[in-house]
């Protein structure tokens, strides 16, 4: 598929999430490097460098995480969430793996507390990791 | 819920990264020709406060994350525009960068004598981590009446690495040599960097 076919193929999972999230404002999916696949809340000008900021995040969250002596069982698996906060907007960027395709990048800002935003974003997750 | 715009897909077709040494003129380029307000994550720089011998530039912000511009070709293909850190213990980031790119542009400096070690660390530390590569150099404040001499001497190492990289002279702050270094590194054939 290619990136517009899979915007239209995630586009309503996505729009759930935003659905289900109090106060959010943008939300992207994208590929582990960097380009959109689908985003809500972005205009054209910001997609792309959101896409290419969001996959970098990841990336050197992955290497900080590797690199941090956090103990055998703890922090195994790498990174799982990378949380940001600025001004009471809540950003979380989760990386999927999916049974059947690639890696996908999955960011989503809200103005909702930390947990609610954590605990949608992880269910979307889990939807899109199956599809 | 409020109507929130929706996009999907990316135009971006390729992807050039901008390499090469600390102050050269990498994010300097990329903000030279991008379509779109570019991405900063400059800080203020210790290197060039610190150690004035090394950075005569004057250069005082150094990129620690990556630069992000776009630019727009006439026929509608947009190419991204990746500027990497050019300090050494910033590594991490060209291992996530480099291997997203079609093409990239070294950028190195005329006009100083380790210009053959520069440009020899930074094509072992391509070929490390992109085994197929489009690549176009570009040398920055090649003394005047030296260019050929400078040019010959680089292109003379160059070819070691990557037999058919272009090389040319080129101002990072002038827009017609950034997109003539970018076009040339995006149809230059792939080949293999010998490491």
């Amino acid at each position: 598929m290619d990136s517009l076919a899979m915007g239209h193929y995630f586009l309503p999972v996505l729009q759930d999430m935003v659905t289900s999230l109090p106060k959010v404002r943008c939300a992207v999916l994208c590929t582990p490097d960097g380009f959109n696949i689908a985003s809500i809340g972005l205009d054209e000008k910001q997609v792309g460098k959101m896409a290419a900021l969001s996959s970098s995040l990841m990336a050197v969250g992955a290497s900080a995480i590797d690199g941090l002596p956090l103990g055998s069982t703890e922090g195994s698996g790498g990174l799982n969430v990378m949380t940001m906060e600025a001004g009471g907007v809540h950003v979380a960027t989760v990386r999927i793996q999916r049974q059947q395709g690639a890696d996908l990048v999955l960011m989503v800002a809200a103005a909702s507390p930390l947990g609610v935003v954590l605990h949608v974003l992880q269910s979307t997750r889990a939807r899109i990791a199956g599809m | 819920m409020n109507k929130l715009s929706v996009v999907l897909g990316h135009q971006v077709e390729q992807q050039v990264a901008f390499v090469g040494p600390f102050g050269v003129g990498k994010t300097t380029a990329l903000r030279a020709i991008s379509d779109v307000p570019v991405v900063n994550t400059d800080v203020d720089s210790a290197e060039a406060v610190g150690h004035l011998t090394l950075q005569p530039s004057g250069k005082t912000t150094t990129t620690v994350g990556l630069d992000y511009g776009e630019w727009r070709f006439p026929d509608g293909k947009v190419v991204a525009l990746i500027g990497v850190p050019g300090q050494d213990r910033f590594d991490a980031m060209w291992d996530a960068l480099l291997p997203r790119s079609s093409a990239i542009v070294l950028w190195i400096y005329g006009d100083r004598d380790p210009t053959r070690l520069e440009c020899r660390k930074w094509l072992q530390a391509l070929a490390q981590r992109k085994a197929v590569a489009r690549l176009a150099v570009a040398v920055t404040r090649v003394p005047d009446g030296q260019e050929q001499q400078v040019l010959d001497s680089v292109r003379e190492l160059v070819t070691r690495f990557h037999p058919l990289a272009p090389v040319l002279s080129a101002d990072p702050r002038e827009p017609a040599d950034v997109l003539q270094a970018v076009t040339m590194a995006l149809v230059t054939p792939y080949t293999a960097l010998q490491a």
